[in-house]
């Protein structure tokens, strides 16, 4: 899986669809920093966005990556805002890529036991989401089956 | 008041005295306990504010308030101070610091946070606007902070592992 990772990166970085980072950007745009109002009675909406602490040089697209795993209608709004902003309609596709980069790295590093233990939660949960036809539930230490896919 | 006994989803006991320590406070008090989710407000000190959040978020949602923030993050929102008339979503401000024992404490964010789970079962209309307000706040970041920003290059150099200038390449 990794290596295949490897190959699409490069096949769309010489395509030219990957670009060099352009903005700076959160780089941790996730729901647990996403904070909404708190009255139940009316529609959810993004207040404030917290946690800073790994800004960095980013993309739209990389910035946007958890926006697939949210629903099409939360990827495909923000493509049209963007592009109403900016005039650049993102691709969407380079966006899920950027998710499954996500993905993967978030793998490698608990494969290299860089995260702790309370993480493998989240991790069964990762590949429930990228690899739906497996059940994920049982995952423990090894993710040699990930890999293997 | 006395200090109740961990239990899951609850800041252990010395978890707590370990951040009161840090924030000099002692008196405090824990909010939803029994819930699936704890809260801890130091009450002591000037001003109230929470010290901790759970990680462990099995209902809906948890408040979000002041939080100490690492001096990087301090700084990215110093960089951000000058723009908040023009930022879709509020921005947390430094409220107080102490650079000297790197404590930094971001201003009180009222609202809730979503599991994953919560944000993909939100309405269509919820969804619109989330990824709207998603697109805004990261066009209003890049215009904020621009890539060639030397406030930006001088900060993340000082603070972090990988120099810019390889990251940015």
């Amino acid at each position: 899986m990794r290596s295949y990772q490897v190959q699409q990166y490069m096949q769309l970085q010489r395509s030219g669809h990957i670009t060099a980072r352009n903005i700076i950007g959160h780089d941790d745009l996730k729901p647990s920093n996403y904070v909404f109002n708190n009255n139940s009675n009316d529609d959810l909406v993004l207040t404030s966005v917290i946690d800073y602490e790994r800004a960095m040089p980013s993309t739209p697209e990389q910035e946007l990556r958890r926006t697939p795993q949210h629903g099409d209608e939360v990827l495909h709004a923000a493509i049209d805002e963007h592009a109403r902003l900016t005039g650049i309609v993102l691709d969407e596709n380079i966006i899920r890529f950027w998710d499954r980069v996500h993905f993967v790295n978030f793998a490698s590093n608990y494969a290299l036991r860089s995260f702790p233990g309370d993480s493998r939660q989240v991790l069964s949960t990762e590949l429930q989401r990228v690899y739906p036809s497996n059940d994920w539930r049982e995952v423990t230490g090894e993710i040699s089956y990930a890999y293997s896919k | 008041m006395s200090v109740e006994t961990a239990q899951p989803g609850r800041i252990s006991d010395t978890k707590v005295h370990t951040l009161l320590k840090d924030f000099g406070g002692s008196r405090y008090r824990h909010i939803h306990p029994g819930e699936g989710r704890d809260i801890v407000v130091v009450e002591d000190v000037t001003t109230p504010y929470i010290i901790k959040k759970t990680s462990a978020v099995p209902d809906r949602a948890f408040d979000t308030t002041r939080m100490r923030i690492p001096m990087y993050e301090a700084g990215i929102l110093k960089l951000l101070v000058d723009h908040l008339d023009d930022a879709p979503v509020a921005i947390p401000t430094v409220i107080d610091e102490d650079p000297i024992s790197g404590l930094f404490i971001a201003q009180y964010m009222p609202g809730i946070t979503l599991t994953d789970g919560q944000v993909a079962s939100m309405k269509t209309s919820e969804k619109d606007s989330l990824g709207r307000k998603l697109a805004q706040y990261v066009h209003w970041f890049s215009k904020a902070i621009p890539l060639d920003s030397s406030d930006f290059r001088q900060l993340y150099n000082s603070h972090t592992r990988s120099h810019y200038d390889k990251r940015a390449a």
